[in-house]
């Protein structure tokens, strides 16, 4: 287990250190952000000032190096365009990602996975056929129009929801709703296939014969098994629940770290770019690290490497 | 194992239900709710350059001088002025006026500001538009001399831009608090700023002059155009920023709200590369100019809110000449000069664009200039790339590309000098003359012989076609029926001017 976490840890920094140098040199290659600063037809002196003011003046080596050491003194820079902190800008865009996320998620797995199971009990069920339309429909509708439709439903007609911000605290629903309609069906999916394949399994009717309810076959027996598919798929749809916030984050003005991004990138705010790469390359070594302990936790028959 | 405890489905249903409870806080009679695209990047009005920033902190500061809504530049901070040489201009400072923490604004504050923004080493984005001036002085007698390298006479129309902030919170504060917190003289005081969602600003009730109709005022920072317009039908907000013609006809048939209009001082124009292969004839580049039909573009894409423009300026700038067509629209010429030239007419030309610009214009023009023959390939990169590439040097620069040329300052130097003197990095013009009529025109102090040497610029333009005017552009926003206010060229969104109808 210690084996395995240390090789693990081992390749997660590397990939970190790789991921930094490729978005630092990337980013680079395309020029720097001082022709979107300036005012039109600034004249060459003015740009070369702010060029040197901002440090884009040096070598890309020099800069490279620059970063790197302040980098390992946990120093993320700041932004060229807001010329404040990055740690403080993300800081207080944070927050909000992880909020929105982690209501998308519950609402995702909280009605996601319960219809799964649904759908593969009572099969031929009309409610289950409606399921399945479900699914099909929230994998295919992309979100910016879902955003639009939901806000002109809930907050044009109705008027029940605020279309946009965070000002209130009923302002996270509709994007929650609209980001987590494409994890809520892949996790009503996935929860019907593996059911359906656990039930089809003999213990499942030796429990039947025994004179158990189908109902306490599938909460005693079933479900655990089917766990596992399913939390390989939560780590995946945390992952995705994130970079989908970058679309949802935007057509609901939701102050996050998505729109960040695209904001960053549009303006070459190289280094609050940095550190969302950074932040992101984290993220997913850390959730798949997860994934892999959380298996062993729920299935005895899986054995990290390394360990008894 | 139960998968999902019943107490967690308990708790669920019950923060479901709390949350809809409906509290929606709509924009009311005390605050003015203004959605932008994007939030201000910085609120240090010498620290940037760009439209959410300048909406919003050109109501915390003041300026040195000011334009009225008809357009004219009138006095804010100062009062008056005296123009001593060519070079030199002494203006007598307000002395009624306070910062919002209380500290009277003084002539000292007005030299730190331009000492501040004309610094290269603390480079502000807008340094170019103050470059000109090479010294501020506090005299004996309290008035403060600007100095300029030559005769400037678009000083006054630069100054307006100029905010007066106080030397003493800016030295004590240093940069980033400043920045974050910023103490101004203007009608409306910083409140508060919720990242990326909204800055706040409440009125100035010490304020010397008109502070306006609104308690409050709170700009958003909403990126999507439809978002925007569901949160100004919706009444969450009372002016929205960023609407286009197909949204403006959306707002029309809405009820309680309309789109506002004004003319800008942005010239939409096709530049013509005369460095490169088949363009360095200036048959095919008249040939281009005939080609395209302003009316058409304005009409069927624009939805009629713009004007078209045959020089390469507009009627709210200094060095407008009234009556000049430019090279009129004439397919039929333009075929017969393309068959004239022949072979070299046939390559096929690049059109550099971004997605900022609309791009059914840009493939406007490149089906009306298929249809006299020519062909363009578009060449869409994002923003930055699209300005280093216009920045190149004329034999690397691309064959044509399309652009909109603001340069906030309403005069023909901003626009006609950086486009086409030979010195500018955005010019891809070389030619000795040209460069001789827009130095004396830059620097002539008599209005008359001014506007004679633009008049001049402008026939050079029609004639050597390295730009071709396309219109003035229109900026256009929503607004709730119950605001009364006149959107100008400027672009600015000064909240003492706007109020409530009712």
């Amino acid at each position: 287990m210690s084996r395995f976490l240390a090789r693990r840890l081992m390749q997660a920094v590397i990939s970190v250190l790789g991921v930094t140098a490729l978005i630092f040199f990337l980013q680079r290659l395309a020029g720097d952000p001082v022709l979107l600063l300036v005012s039109e037809g600034a004249s060459q002196q003015a740009i070369d000032a702010l060029r040197a003011n901002l440090g884009f003046d040096r070598p890309v080596l020099v800069q490279f190096t620059d970063y790197m050491s302040d980098l390992a003194r946990f120093d993320f820079g700041r932004s060229v365009v807001q010329q404040v902190p990055v740690v403080d800008i993300i800081g207080s865009r944070l927050p909000y990602t992880i909020w929105l996320a982690g209501v998308a998620l519950l609402l995702a797995l909280g009605v996601g996975a319960p219809l799964g199971v649904f759908m593969a009990m009572r099969r031929d069920h009309p409610l289950s056929r409606l399921g399945m339309g479900f699914v099909l429909a929230g994998q295919s509708l992309p979100t910016f129009w879902s955003g639009v439709l939901l806000i002109l439903l809930f907050a044009v007609t109705l008027g029940w929801l605020p279309a946009s911000g965070a000002r209130e605290t009923q302002s996270v629903i509709l994007p929650a709703i609209c980001l987590s309609l494409l994890s809520m069906a892949t996790f009503a999916r996935v929860t019907r296939t593996a059911v359906l394949d656990e039930l089809s399994k003999p213990y499942i009717r030796a429990a039947r014969a025994k004179g158990l309810s189908m109902g306490q076959v599938v909460r005693r027996h079933a479900l655990r098994n089917s766990a596992i598919p399913v939390i390989s798929i939560a780590a995946l749809e945390i992952a995705n629940l994130l970079s989908g916030a970058v679309i949802v984050e935007t057509v609901f003005a939701w102050p996050g770290l998505g729109q960040l991004t695209i904001q960053s990138i549009a303006a070459r705010d190289f280094p609050i770019v940095q550190a969302i790469v950074l932040l992101g390359a984290f993220v997913s070594i850390f959730l798949n690290l997860a994934a892999d302990l959380l298996y062993s936790a729920v299935d005895p028959r899986i054995r990290l490497e390394g360990g008894k | 194992m139960r998968l999902v405890p019943k107490t967690l489905f308990v708790a669920m249903l019950a923060a479901t239900t709390a949350l809809t409870a409906p509290s929606v806080a709509l924009a009311d009679a005390e605050r003015l709710v203004v959605d932008l695209v994007n939030e201000p990047t910085t609120l240090d009005p010498h620290l940037q350059w760009n439209p959410d920033s300048y909406y919003v902190y050109r109501n915390i500061f003041d300026n040195l001088l000011t334009r009225d809504d008809e357009g004219q530049i009138v006095p804010q901070i100062a009062t008056e002025w005296e123009q001593v040489s060519d070079t030199e201009t002494v203006f007598t400072i307000r002395d009624d006026v306070l910062f919002h923490d209380g500290s009277p604004l003084t002539a000292e504050d007005v030299v730190f500001s331009v000492q501040r923004i004309t610094d290269p080493e603390f480079g502000s984005p807008q340094l170019s538009q103050f470059e000109s001036i090479i010294d501020a002085e506090v005299l004996e007698d309290g008035r403060v001399k600007l100095t300029t390298a030559t005769g400037y006479p678009a000083l006054f129309a630069q100054l307006v831009k100029l905010s007066i902030v106080p030397k003493a919170v800016v030295e004590d504060l240093g940069r980033e608090a400043f920045n974050l917190a910023p103490v101004g003289s203007g009608p409306y005081r910083f409140d508060s700023w919720q990242r990326g969602v909204e800055v706040a600003l409440v009125r100035n009730d010490d304020y010397w002059g008109d502070s306006g109709a609104f308690p409050a005022a709170v700009f958003r920072a909403v990126p999507d155009a439809s978002t925007r317009v569901a949160n100004l039908t919706s009444g969450a907000s009372d002016l929205v920023v960023g609407m286009d013609p197909d949204l403006a006809l959306q707002l029309e048939a809405a009820d309680g709200v309309s789109p506002l209009s004004a003319l800008t001082e942005r010239v939409a124009y096709l530049s013509v590369n005369r460095a490169k292969p088949g363009l360095e004839d200036v048959r095919l580049r008249r040939a281009i100019a005939h080609a395209i039909d302003r009316e058409l573009l304005i009409e069927g894409l624009l939805g009629g809110f713009d004007n078209p423009v045959g020089q390469m300026l507009t009627p709210a700038h200094v060095g407008w000449v009234e009556g000049l067509e430019g090279v009129p629209y004439d397919p039929d010429a333009a075929r017969a000069l393309i068959a004239e030239i022949g072979e070299p007419a046939t390559r096929p030309l690049g059109f550099a664009t971004s997605p900022v610009f609309d791009q059914r214009i840009v493939q406007a023009i490149q089906q009306m200039l298929g249809d006299v023959g020519l062909t363009l390939e578009i060449e869409m990169t994002d923003m930055a790339t699209y300005l280093q590439k216009s920045q190149s040097a004329p034999e690397d620069a691309p064959d044509m590309g399309f652009g909109r040329w603001s340069c906030a300052c309403q005069d023909a130097d901003g626009v006609l000098y950086p486009l086409l003197h030979s010195s500018s990095s955005w010019s891809r013009v070389r030619d000795d003359d040209l460069d001789a009529l827009l130095e004396s025109a830059r620097s002539e102090m008599d209005p008359d012989a001014r506007q004679a040497l633009y008049a001049q610029v402008h026939e050079w333009v029609a004639t050597e076609v390295p730009q071709v005017p396309l219109y003035q552009a229109a900026i256009l926003y929503g607004a709730s029926d119950n605001l009364d206010w006149t959107p100008t060229s400027n672009e600015s969104l000064f909240l003492n001017r706007m109020g409530w109808s009712e």
